[in-house]
């Protein structure tokens, strides 16, 4: 695959963003990532967005030309869907559509405007990514999925409420400092073990919030590229399929679309799961940053507790998950949040955030519904 | 009111639902549920093929913040159903556990649509189905 930098990145806040619309958010994170890469918009030669379900959550479909206008630009533009993983469905598209030559300059803009409408409208309408037929007559959530993998889990794996609940602790701890995050509060082990239950055994804060937000980015081909001042380089951008089902698949206690896309993106990037420096996994439940950590392989299979029982995801730990905080505090607006994952990880790399430095190499693993669409996406300094 | 509440979708499944009617590849044997059309291994036909309704529980929620249209508490579970395939649905009635054996029951749902009653698989403990259904 050709060399592809991201040349520029941009976010709103995170949160209820009641003065805000879909297209205002988008408007803003694209045109951070245009300031933020001193790029002029007439550059830009396609685009791409990410997101899950405006049509249910604003009415609104059609959002390529939406917000292609919101910018004033005229280029060909598209509207990605992958559920949870929409945003880094528009990085891959976005990131391929530069592989065929046809493209230079390519803008990824992903958003979600979920708080318009009520939260049981919401969780309906996330639901829509799971299958309907059984899983959603029967009125599971994505709670619930999540919910039935967890309680699987701990079963099998001897995983247990307090690991689930330190992952919650970690990624609160280390949104405090993020000034986009939702939540910019730390929450004691305590907090987490007695929130109420939301779907059992998952209870208030093994859970992502309800989120308004966008996050954009511009990618460059090698070419291109030379006329920006800063780079982070793709490396590999690899992605699987599962059932929408869970009951579909043979085992509910790991991911296996996210370990397939994980070993296509070692094999494809020549690196192995202990170069990573740091990573930003999608811990939209608690007990899913322990499915992930087990998938990219940084812990044998039903270990991935343990691993965070050990620290090692800290930000002075082994190996750093989710350092500016996580689907958990950063707040998860659905189609935005792939994007925001690798917006982080490009500010991280470049040595925007003073307290970790150093890191060469990142990947991002955003993971679409119960786990049907994984995507992986490794990030690093030099081509 | 979701969508998939509507009278075509309810008419369309009826079998599946009202009967746990799936499918049997005429070839290999291989069973299915939901039904399908053409085995996935033999790419041949399929016939229909009624399952027992008798299931065990691999993993089960009680779901306490429900979406719009339900009202809860209430149980999900994945139930590995006797013949093999693996299906979500609701259990009806007192605690239950990984490992429980449970039969079908049908149940009227939550919500009408247009005046028709929508009825569907909902499962409980023990493992004798009811004699007819």
């Amino acid at each position: 695959m050709k060399p592809v930098a991201i040349v520029g990145v941009g976010q709103t806040k995170f949160g209820e963003n009641w003065h805000q619309s879909l297209k205002q958010m988008a408007f803003e994170s694209s045109m951070a990532a245009l300031t933020d890469a001193k790029l002029d918009k007439k550059s830009i030669e396609a685009l791409f967005v990410g997101n899950m379900a405006s049509g249910r959550f604003t009415g609104q479909e059609h959002l390529g030309p939406l917000v292609a206008e919101s910018l004033g630009i005229n280029v060909p533009a598209a509207n990605c869907e992958a559920a949870c993983a929409s945003g880094a469905l528009a990085f891959n598209q976005g990131w391929l559509a530069i592989q065929s030559g046809k493209y230079d300059v390519v803008l990824v803009t992903g958003v979600e405007k979920m708080s318009d409408v009520k939260v049981e409208e919401a969780s309906l309408s996330l639901m829509a990514a799971g299958e309907q037929e059984w899983e959603g007559s029967a009125g599971l959530t994505f709670a619930g999925a999540y919910a039935l993998m967890a309680r699987a889990h701990m079963l099998k794996f001897g995983t247990t409420r307090e690991q689930l609940a330190m992952v919650a602790v970690n990624n609160h701890k280390n949104g405090v400092k993020n000034p986009y995050a939702q939540f910019t509060f730390p929450i004691t082990l305590e907090a987490a073990l007695n929130a109420p239950l939301v779907a059992d055994p998952l209870r208030l804060y093994d859970c992502s919030p309800i989120t308004d937000g966008s996050a954009a980015l511009i990618l460059a081909s090698e070419k291109a590229a030379k006329r920006f001042e800063t780079h982070v380089w793709v490396k590999a951008v690899e992605q699987a399929s599962d059932t929408l089902a869970l009951h579909n698949r043979a085992s509910i206690v790991e991911l296996a679309a996210a370990e397939s896309a994980a070993k296509k993106a070692y094999t494809a990037s020549g690196i192995t799961a202990e170069d990573v420096d740091v990573s930003e996994v999608h811990d939209c439940f608690t007990i899913n940053e322990i499915l992930c950590i087990e998938a990219l392989g940084f812990s044998e299979r039903g270990k991935g507790g343990k691993f965070v029982e050990q620290g090692k995801i800290a930000v002075d730990g082994e190996n750093p998950i989710n350092i500016t905080g996580g689907l958990k505090a950063i707040g998860h607006p659905v189609g935005a949040t792939g994007v925001r994952q690798l917006t982080d990880l490009t500010k991280i790399l470049r040595g925007d955030m003073k307290e970790f430095q150093g890191a060469e190499l990142g990947l991002a693993l955003n993971v679409g519904g119960s786990g049907a669409t994984a995507i992986v996406s490794i990030l690093g300094i030099e081509k | 009111m979701p969508h998939r509440q509507g009278i075509p979708p309810a008419w369309r499944s009826k079998s599946e639902k009202y009967r746990l009617v799936g499918s049997k590849c005429i070839k290999c044997g291989s069973v299915y549920f939901p039904q399908k059309e053409f085995c996935n291994d033999c790419g041949v036909i399929t016939a229909g093929f009624a399952f027992s309704g008798k299931g065990t529980i691999e993993s089960y929620t009680t779901i306490r913040t429900p979406p719009a249209g339900f009202a809860g508490p209430y149980v999900v579970a994945i139930i590995k159903l006797k013949e093999g395939p693996k299906i979500t649905a609701n259990v009806v009635g007192e605690e239950v556990d990984i490992g429980d054996k449970v039969s079908f029951i049908l149940r009227r749902l939550n919500d009408t649509t247009e005046g028709v009653i929508h009825y569907g698989p909902k499962f409980k403990k023990g493992s004798d189905p009811p004699a007819s259904r």
